[in-house]
């Protein structure tokens, strides 16, 4: 085993990637508290399989894979109360570029989710279209498939006259 | 790769750019021009997705499973606490009080011992029966010495205790009163073909020898009839 079953490579892979991984949980979820707990029980059962962990790299598909089954774990239960957070706390105040980025925030949250969540995956998580299909059990062509038209989904939303011949794609 | 592919490709995952769709995008400026504007979109797209995380979420996951393994560790160490108290009570309790069936069997023994115990006459006076009692911790309630045909100093474990037999209309029985021998609740056995039962007297405990069940009970209502127990 790469990382032996200790606290202190626990402690830097949450260090690494808990901000991804509760910005992934927000976006599927677009709830800061429901956000957290999300992360919060990726890394508890995350710790208690840590002897499963072999490397950084795996580290992060690994537990972006436990968020995603805990979400939809949480799904199932219940639906999640969107609290339809304000927009305008999540931006960063020195954006030069606020209004492109609260519609962009916008028109992702207008995606249906099962284009959003593999955008999300390639797109904070640097994951190949391979490695998205194996975290979320579909082939990668249906990735493939879901990452197209995700992007001209956004693109559409967002620049309706520039998209004449991406969207016959 | 002819353009179809090209912007399939770029939509898909923009940031690969394979060598086949850099050679298309040298030569194909169209598609080159799209490459550009996916690349500003993937920049914008990346920029509105990374949206500010507390700066203090990740000590806060850490400081919360650092807690949880604490609880964890902290009902363990207290179940197992519990759990060795429980054993020293427990064994300090049968080290001292509980009732040991070596009291039982040495009872059977001394029966068996003294056989002619069972077949003597003695008269046993009722000052001679309050004393013997007494002993115990006993006290008379009410004068049964005419039941009593045997009554004899005795070594018992831990000491002297009284020997007797009574008659009863279910038989003989054997009691014999054991002072320092302190038990905390009544212990039934059978050892040799003879039944007894070891009961906490006033002070330590008596055991009753029988051949039969019916004469034991009667013995134990004849205890409840006319002994009052002191500690």
């Amino acid at each position: 085993m790469f990382f032996q079953n200790n606290r202190g490579s626990f402690e830097s892979m949450v260090h690494a990637h808990s901000g991804d991984l509760f910005r992934f949980a927000y976006w599927l979820c677009r709830d800061r508290s429901t956000a957290e707990d999300l992360v919060q029980e990726t890394f508890a059962r995350a710790w208690a399989n840590w002897k499963n962990v072999r490397d950084e790299k795996s580290a992060k598909g690994w537990l972006l894979t436990i968020l995603h089954h805990e979400y939809a774990r949480m799904f199932e239960k219940k639906r999640v109360e969107i609290t339809d957070e304000e927009l305008d706390d999540l931006m960063v105040a020195s954006s030069t570029n606020l209004l492109g980025e609260l519609e962009m925030r916008d028109a992702l949250w207008k995606l249906p989710e099962n284009f959003r969540e593999p955008l999300l995956l390639q797109v904070l998580g640097g994951f190949s279209c391979a490695e998205i299909a194996q975290m979320v059990n579909l082939s990668e062509a249906n990735v493939m498939q879901r990452l197209t038209r995700a992007r001209q989904a956004l693109r559409k939303m967002l620049e309706p006259e520039s998209q004449p011949r991406a969207n016959k794609l | 790769m002819n353009c179809l592919q090209f912007r399939r490709n770029q939509l898909a995952a923009p940031r690969q750019m394979p060598s086949d769709a850099r050679a298309h995008a040298l030569e194909c400026p169209h598609c080159a021009e799209f490459a550009r504007s996916m690349n500003a979109f993937e920049g914008k797209l990346e920029s509105a997705v990374r949206i500010p995380v507390d700066p203090t979420l990740a000590e806060r996951i850490v400081l919360n499973q650092k807690l949880k393994g604490g609880r964890r560790n902290r009902v363990m160490a207290i179940a197992a606490s519990f759990l060795l108290i429980a054993s020293l009570v427990g064994g300090i309790a049968y080290r001292h009080f509980a009732p040991d069936l070596r009291l039982l069997n040495a009872s059977v023994d001394h029966v068996m011992g003294e056989p002619g115990a069972l077949t003597a006459l003695q008269v046993v006076s009722k000052k001679e029966l309050v004393l013997a009692l007494a002993n115990s911790g006993g006290s008379l309630k009410q004068d049964f010495a005419n039941a009593v045909v045997y009554l004899h100093d005795c070594p018992v474990p831990g000491g002297v205790g009284k020997h007797m037999v009574w008659v009863t209309p279910r038989g003989k029985v054997t009691l014999i009163t054991m002072p320092n021998q302190r038990v905390l609740w009544r212990v039934d056995g059978e050892y040799k073909g003879l039944i007894t039962a070891l009961m906490p007297a006033g002070r330590g405990s008596y055991a009753i020898v029988a051949d039969n069940e019916a004469a034991l009970k009667t013995a134990e209502a004849m205890v409840g009839q006319h002994i009052a127990w002191r500690t």
